[in-house]
This record gives C-alpha cells, sequence and structure tokens, in this order.
C-alpha cells in the first residue's frame, strides 16, 4: 500500500510517502498563514520526490499542530502517537523519544510493539523549544548553525535562571552587556534549553533507548548539553530527526484498521 | 431520557452557565468560600446562602498588582474577583487555613475588604482528637462571629436541620456519582461536572430535590453517541473550565469518575451524631475526609481513586495540575507511580483557571485517547 504522512508542525511542513515499508518519496517546506495550500504544495513536492501520480496514495494521515487543517487526510493523528510509532520504526530499540520542535517539546515513551504508554509536553513556557534558541540566535546577530557550533568550544558554566523564553532573552542581553563572549553565552543558552527539556524528560521516567528527533537534534550544542544533562552518552539521532512524526503518520495510516 | 429529566438536566446546564442569573433569585444572604474545609452547615443554620466561589473566565484585571503573577493562578483570580468589586453581591467570605496562596489572599483580603465580613478558619492538617477539639472550638468561634456580626442566633436546632439537609445533598450526589460508575446512568464530561459543581452553588435544598428526581427519572437511550467514549477519571484540586470538559467530550472521554476538592471528596463522608456535640461532628466529619494533596494523606487519597477507577472500568487518569501549585507538582510523581503499579494509566496536564492553549489541550486529551483506547 501506498501511503502518506503529513507533519503540519508549527513551523514546517513534512511530508513522508511510503510504499509498504520503504520511503519511496519526502518533502519539507516552511508554513505559511494559507496552511492548506502549503500542504498541498508539500505533498505535491513529496509525490514529485516518489516519481508516483498523485492518485497512487491509497491513505493519508496528518498529524502535528495543524493536523485538522487538511480536509483529504483519511486519518487525524497526534504528533505524539506518530512521534511514538515513527522513532520506533527508525530504530525498535527506543524506548523514549524525544521530540524537540520549533514551538513544544515532548517525552513519549513507547513500548516494545512502539505504541506509546507515556508521554509528557513542556507546558509553562517556549524556553524548552526551538524557536528559543533561534531567538537566543537573533538577540545575538548569529545565524543559527554558527550558534549551536558555537556552544562546543565552551567549558563556561553560567546558569540561566529564567523560566520564560522572554526573561531568557533579558539575561542574554545582560550577558552582552557584560561583554560575556559570545561561544559561552552560547553554551549557556543551550545548558538552559537542556535542563529544561531533561526535566521534562524526566516526568517519564527515562527508559532507553533514548532517541531525539524534531529539528533541535540538528543542533549539536543542544544534544551535547542534553547529554551531558542526562549523564547519558548513547543518544539515538535518526538520519532524519524531521520527518520522524511524518513517518510515523504514514505507518499507521497503512497500520490503522478499517471500520 | 425521558422529557422531564431532559428539562432538568437543561436547567442544570442553564444554571451552571450563568450562575450569576440564579444567585440573583436567592433571598438569603449569601456568604462565600474559597475551599472544601469551610463548613457551609453553620452558613445556612444562619439562614444564608454557602456559596462555593469559583474561578471565572475572565482575564485578571487588578489581582496581580497585590500577588505575583507566578503565583497559583485560580488563588489570583479569586483575589482578583474579591478586589475588582465581582463578589460584592456577598455579605462576607471565609476562608480557611489551606494553602500558602490562599492564606496569602486571606491576608490581602482582610486588609482590603472595607468592613464586609470575613473570617479565617485556622484548619489543622491532620485529623487527631486534639485536633477534632481544636477545629470544633474554632468552628463555634466561627457561628458566635456569625451570630455578632449579622446579629443573628444560630440554634442547635438549626445546626442540626443544617446538617440533616447537607447529608441528604450528599447522599444524592454520591448516588449519582455510584450510577455513573456503574455504568447505568450515561452522561457527557460536561454535563456531570456541571451537575456536581451545582452542589456548592445551588440552594441544598432545591439541587436535593432537582437531582433526585433526575436520578429517579433518568432512563438511558440507546442511541446515545458519546464518540469513542473511553472511560477516564479527572483528579487534582480545582478544575472548574467548562472548557475542558467540553473538550473531552469532543475527544471521546467520558469522565466515569472524578477525584476533585469539589467533586467527589466534597461528598465523600457523611456527619455523624456525637455525643460530645455537633461541632464536634461537623469537625470530625470534615477532618476525616479524603484530603487535598494540601493537606496530605495521600494514601487515603490514591486508595478510593484506584477503587473508583476499578469499579467503573476507568482506562485512564487525567491528572489536572493548576500552574505553580507545588502541593500538586510535589505529589504527582507519587500518584502516577501508584498508579502505574496498579496498571492504571495516567496523564498530567498543567493549565491555570481557564484554559488559554486550547490547542495543546486538544492534542494533549486526543493522545492520552489514542494511548488507552482503541482508535489506533
Amino acid at each position: 500500500m501506498i501511503s502518506a504522512g503529513i507533519d503540519v508542525g508549527s513551523k514546517n511542513i513534512k511530508v513522508v510517502i511510503l510504499d509498504g515499508d520503504k520511503i519511496i518519496g519526502k518533502a519539507i517546506q516552511t508554513g505559511s498563514d494559507d496552511q492548506e495550500k502549503s500542504i498541498e504544495e508539500t505533498l505535491n513536492s513529496a509525490v514529485k520526490d516518489a516519481k508516483i501520480e498523485r492518485s497512487a496514495i491509497e491513505k493519508i494521515a496528518t498529524t502535528g499542530i495543524g493536523r485538522k487543517v487538511f480536509k483529504e487526510a483519511d486519518y487525524v493523528i497526534t504528533d505524539v502517537t506518530a512521534g511514538g510509532r515513527g522513532i520506533f520504526e527508525c530504530d525498535n530499540a527506543v524506548r523514549t523519544g524525544i521530540d524537540v520542535g520549533a514551538e513544544e517539546s515532548k517525552a513519549i515513551k513507547v513500548n516494545q510493539v512502539g505504541k506509546v504508554t507515556d508521554s509528557a509536553v513542556n507546558e509553562k513556557c517556549a524556553a524548552g523549544s526551538g524557536s528559543f534558541v533561534e531567538s537566543m540566535a537573533r538577540a545575538l546577530g548569529i545565524d543559527m548553525k554558527a550558534f549551536a557550533e558555537l556552544a562546543l568550544s565552551s567549558d563556561a558554566k553560567i546558569p540561566m535562571n529564567a523560566q520564560c523564553a522572554v526573561f531568557a532573552e533579558s539575561e542574554v542581553v545582560s550577558l552582552i552587556a557584560q561583554n560575556t563572549p559570545q561561544k559561552d553565552i552560547s553554551k549557556a543558552v543551550h545548558d538552559s534549553i537542556a535542563s529544561r527539556v531533561s526535566s521534562m524528560v524526566r516526568r517519564v521516567k527515562l527508559e532507553p533507548r533514548i532517541a531525539i528527533f524534531g529539528g533541535l537534534a540538528y543542533n549539536p550544542g543542544f544534544v551535547s548539553a542534553f547529554k551531558k544533562n542526562l549523564e547519558i552518552e548513547d543518544i539515538f539521532i535518526p538520519e532524519e530527526p524531521l520527518f520522524v512524526s511524518a513517518l510515523g503518520a504514514a505507518l499507521l495510516a497503512q497500520e490503522k484498521k478499517e471500520g | 431520557m425521558i422529557d422531564n429529566c431532559s428539562a432538568i438536566l437543561d436547567e442544570f446546564r442553564t444554571i451552571r452557565k450563568t450562575p450569576e442569573t440564579y444567585l440573583k433569585n436567592i433571598d438569603k444572604p449569601i456568604i462565600g468560600y474559597f475551599e472544601t474545609y469551610v463548613p457551609e452547615e453553620i452558613i445556612a443554620a444562619a439562614n444564608m446562602h454557602p456559596l462555593r466561589i469559583s474561578p471565572d473566565n475572565a482575564p485578571i484585571t487588578i489581582g496581580n498588582s497585590k500577588i505575583e503573577s507566578f503565583a497559583c493562578p485560580v488563588s489570583i483570580n479569586f483575589l482578583d474577583q474579591l478586589l475588582s468589586g465581582k463578589l460584592s453581591f456577598l455579605q462576607g467570605v471565609i476562608f480557611s487555613r489551606y494553602c500558602d496562596s490562599m492564606r496569602g489572599v486571606a491576608d490581602i483580603w482582610q486588609e482590603n475588604r472595607g468592613k464586609s465580613f470575613y473570617h479565617f478558619i485556622p484548619y489543622p492538617t491532620i485529623a487527631t482528637s486534639e485536633s477534632i477539639n481544636f477545629l470544633s472550638d474554632e468552628l463555634e468561634k466561627l457561628a458566635e462571629h456569625i451570630s455578632d456580626y449579622f446579629n443573628t442566633k444560630i440554634s442547635e436546632e438549626a445546626i442540626t436541620e443544617a446538617i440533616r439537609i447537607s447529608n441528604k445533598k450528599r447522599l444524592a450526589v454520591l448516588k449519582f456519582y455510584d450510577l455513573v460508575k456503574k455504568g447505568e446512568l450515561l452522561i457527557s464530561s460536561s454535563d456531570f461536572f456541571a451537575i456536581v459543581s451545582l452542589a456548592t452553588i445551588m440552594d441544598s435544598i432545591e439541587y436535593t430535590e432537582k437531582l433526585e428526581r433526575f436520578i429517579d427519572q433518568y432512563e438511558p437511550v440507546s442511541n446515545q453517541n458519546f464518540g469513542s467514549n473511553i472511560k477516564v477519571a479527572v483528579s487534582g484540586i480545582m478544575l472548574e473550565s467548562m472548557q475542558f470538559f467540553e473538550t473531552m467530550d469532543k475527544v471521546g472521554l467520558r469522565m466515569t469518575v472524578d477525584d476533585l476538592m469539589f467533586g467527589s471528596r466534597a461528598f465523600k463522608g457523611l456527619i455523624s451524631k456525637e455525643k460530645a456535640g455537633l461541632y464536634q461532628a461537623i469537625a470530625k466529619r470534615y477532618l476525616n475526609k479524603v484530603p487535598c494533596s494540601v493537606k496530605g494523606n495521600l494514601d487515603l487519597r490514591i486508595d478510593e481513586l484506584v477503587n473508583d477507577c476499578r469499579e467503573s472500568g476507568t482506562k485512564g487518569v487525567i491528572f489536572y495540575i493548576v500552574t505553580f501549585c507545588d502541593s500538586e507538582e510535589a505529589e504527582y510523581p507519587i500518584l502516577k507511580k501508584r498508579l502505574l503499579e496498579k496498571k492504571i494509566p495516567v496523564i498530567a496536564i498543567e493549565g491555570g483557571y481557564r484554559i488559554s492553549s486550547t490547542g495543546q489541550l486538544l492534542t494533549r486529551l486526543e493522545a492520552f485517547a489514542e494511548q488507552i483506547g482503541e482508535r489506533l
């Protein structure tokens, strides 16, 4: 069966097309204010990548914050269930998946068949998500990639106590005013987000193997700080962390029983 | 449901939606209280209407000028309602020693209340013979304060009658819970919440009479649609957002058990006759009831919750944590561990007195439904 999984995230739309369990096409596009149009465009790009006709797709499942927007979806699945299924497919030894997206981070525990058994979400503030790192990089006037890599060259331990992304930005401004090196500020920001995500993850009681996916999995500064915070070296990062939930949705679309 | 029963349910829904309209027709002075530890019997015995104040759905106006915004949002809302004059229809308010935030609200209101009636019950945390004696004395002082302030008399006969009325109400509510638990009364989460929450808002005699009629005349309708109809329990201290329960309905999660301060915990346990007197009897009931997280004895609470879940076939527990409530934050890991030991899945959802992040709430509830249900 050919199925499509569409992850309508708060920043990007990701599509995975599966033929059985084989990925035959995928696409990613930044969302716009016309979400339906953006979904349509991303799906068409994935169809082109898969070299199939759109009509060849038998089932479509949507997930993510905008999962209810696309009217053609056969199934609408939360990103908790889709993410859990997707990361389990990437490595079936994974029992705790940590999805750190643009606006939300979540911990998803799965059992030995990939079914979600527990989950937690950051609820107080965006200080535990990708957009927080982006706004801190902006405050320093550095692009995201360079900002993430800078953290790796610092050994400084500067605590950031802010409970909220807005207050954290004030702390960064104070550090700039004190002529704190950029690499140390970057490290402080990544330590701070790693600490917040770790606290949230501990609420579901960590069980190895642990995996990180979502946009922040590409950020070496975060991954390094996160490993140190949890004191765990073996953290699995899938090849394409952004597509995990879309993959899970595409798989669930095939596995969903009719009726 | 037969017509009469539907009419009663509609009436309950209307009152829940606009309680202020209902309260305008109460022809007695109204005394407000905030926590379940203030005995309504003593207020009723003074021929006054005891009204449990709920968090309203309005944004905070001046409450944050007296308490930091990172304090318990429910407490800030209560203070806001008091300071902004929304509760000026009350003849007074009674606080009890509940949590640190509410203690702060009580102190601030004492300084800002003008001449309106104010009383604070220094409520003990644990139930021992000494603490029962202590609370009994304090309740007597409360009765004297009401009598002096309002120039009225609270007789033993009036307290006895108030106890009888409250006990009768508790029995009716507990019967309602029992029927829902056994699946003999099918009701949506939002209607369940509306009916139970009115027990501490409406006149007790009128409420009991309506609830008893509703129960007597109830007949299940075979085509009643509850979506995927996954039975869950809702636990926590204060959850008063109708939007939360309506979202549960939307997702197909049906509350069959609750463990909320003004839910089942407010009604379990009757006041029995005591040789030592009426105040002793009231003190004993309130100190021995299933406690909130701020009062300790989590074992009793978890045992009750587990039993209720088992009897009702509940598939999971939603634990609602009021943001910045330290007691609930501290309690959750223990409650979760104990429920998981009993193979009962649990999810913690954090929020304020009103739901601000509706998308996230919907996702979390849907994810829980996917986790415990048969949807995927």
